[in-house]
């Protein structure tokens, strides 16, 4: 990324940003009736914690440039020397599984791309949760992105046995096909990739909680699906950000929810 | 004297060889299968789909279709291995491919009535709760004292996953191995066995196929050979096949 891009992307972040806070700022200053406490006190500390969770969350770009994911892919596809690696997430309105983030091979024809469960090698390993390595059952991504591929391992995402998407490595290099070492080196790097990728979905719905605006989520996550138990607590916790922003006399109360949720294991 | 020298692996892989699986009833518990399939048509008899019904699981006759392809080839390896085997398809996967221990229990339960010989289970249930592991272990137990011999994956990460974790059950992992008369057995481990699992061509729905490698399809090896034993020695109970397979075993002091 050269300078020019970098001060484009600051500059629209700061810019953002800045919309976000006069947004927020203007909907407490509407919708904040003086209580029987500081509210103004409890108001500029809300502003200032908004403002940091805002900095931090713009630093954030979507999925398909971000670039932890993609140097997760990128290693994704060293762990088992292949042409190429993508990260399919699953999608529960549409049940089926989309390709958010490829690297190597034809990846920018793949991102988007949907993969449908039944009778495909993605569709084993989300369902079946285990790790599957075989020649490719879907040569409709051949057509489309121009590519002969010739063998595919899938590993699928799982968080507290909770499938979220699958990780995939295609063509093997220099070989005919996976070997039995790749899949158990597959398994346990997507062990690990599980767990970054559910940490980002978790700062995707931090940005949809301070935002509180499902229609700012970015549109390539629309649709997936969080672990149930992360969705749960969103949920809650949506919950009760909505019922601060209504009546500000609670914001005490509230926050001493989200602490005591912070504080469960 | 130890137990390889007391035993003939050579008299018990010529009963494996002698073996067609004629007269055993083999289930399929998984994601359905594609009888249309031709490679596997002439061994379909039953199909069973476990649903939900007021709060509880039934397994009833039905399609049986499968959902994933995940049946279809575990069908498929084991028809290869013991053509003359009867194949029961039980479906436990649901139309958006959910399972759970309770459905599989309910297969189980569904196994046992149908008086089946042996059971693929290329599925593996973690995280179960204390009371699930119980529930279904009870139900493992009665196939097991019913003479029906389990056969089940294990996890990829070496979990703790059921069924295969119950003892009474043969617990399979996946290895490089020529044929399916060929595997590893490890006694004291919670996977006794490694058999062929790498690359192998199976069938898949739409009349295609699919070389594939993971334990799934490595079970089925497994349950095509205890199918084969089962037809050259009828009423081999549980027991007595895990010895078989143990004496067997490519790992053996003569191996």
């Amino acid at each position: 990324m050269d300078i020019l891009e970098s001060i484009e992307r600051v500059s629209k972040a700061i810019e953002a940003l800045s919309s976000e806070v006069r947004d927020l700022k203007s909907l407490a200053a509407g919708a904040f009736p003086s209580g029987p406490y500081s509210v103004r006190a409890e108001r500029r500390e809300c502003d200032d914690q908004v403002k940091i969770v805002l900095s931090y969350l713009a630093m954030s770009p979507g999925m398909e440039r971000d670039e932890l994911l993609n140097t997760l892919l990128t290693c994704a596809m060293n762990v088992v020397r292949a042409e190429g690696a993508g990260l399919c997430l699953y999608d529960d309105r549409k049940d089926v599984l989309i390709f958010r983030a490829a690297t190597g091979i034809a990846a920018d024809q793949i991102i988007g791309l949907e993969v449908p469960l039944t009778n495909s090698q993605h569709g084993i390993a989300f369902r079946m949760r285990q790790v599957i390595a075989s020649t490719p059952m879907n040569r409709a991504i051949d057509a489309t992105t121009g590519e002969h591929y010739r063998n595919v391992l899938v590993a699928p995402l799982l968080v507290d046995d909770e499938a979220i998407g699958t990780l995939s490595a295609v063509n093997k290099k220099h070989e005919d096909q996976f070997t039995p070492q790749d899949i158990d080196d597959y398994t346990g790097f997507a062990e690990v990739a599980a767990h970054i990728i559910r940490q980002r979905l978790r700062e995707y719905n931090l940005k949809q909680i301070v935002e509180g605006d499902a229609a700012k989520i970015p549109l390539e996550l629309s649709g997936v699906k969080s672990l149930t138990s992360d969705a749960d607590l969103l949920e809650i916790i949506k919950n009760i950000v909505s019922i601060g922003r209504r009546s500000p006399e609670m914001i005490p109360l509230c926050r001493q929810l989200i602490g005591a949720m912070a504080n469960m294991d | 004297m130890t137990f390889d020298q007391l035993v003939d692996r050579e008299k018990i892989l010529e009963l494996i060889e002698q073996g067609t699986g004629k007269g055993v009833k083999v289930g399929i518990l998984d994601s359905g299968v594609d009888f249309t399939h031709s490679a596997i048509a002439d061994a379909a008899h039953r199909s069973f789909d476990v649903r939900e019904s007021q709060g509880t699981f039934v397994a009833r006759e039905g399609p049986g279709t499968d959902v994933l392809g995940h049946g279809t080839m575990c069908a498929g390896v084991i028809h290869e291995i013991a053509p003359e085997a009867e194949l029961y398809n039980i479906k436990t996967l649901d139309e958006r491919g959910q399972n759970s221990p309770g459905k599989v229990i309910c297969g189980i339960q569904c196994a046992i009535a149908q008086g089946l010989h042996v059971l693929n289970l290329s599925l593996v249930s973690l995280n179960m709760s204390r009371n699930t592991i119980v529930d279904m272990l009870y139900w493992v137990e009665k196939a097991y004292y019913n003479g029906m011999i389990l056969v089940a994956a294990t996890d990829n990460k070496q979990k703790r996953g059921f069924p295969g974790d119950y003892s009474s059950v043969i617990a399979v992992d996946f290895q490089h191995f020529p044929d399916f008369k060929s595997f590893n057995y490890f006694l004291g481990k919670p996977v006794e066995i490694e058999a062929k699992g790498v690359y192998v061509q199976a069938p898949f729905p739409g009349n295609t196929y699919i070389s594939t490698t993971c334990t799934s399809i490595a079970c089925p090896h497994i349950t095509g050979l205890v199918a084969r034993l089962l037809s050259s020695m009828p009423g081999l109970t549980p027991f007595q096949a895990k010895t078989l397979l143990m004496a067997a075993r490519a790992n053996g002091e003569k191996g």
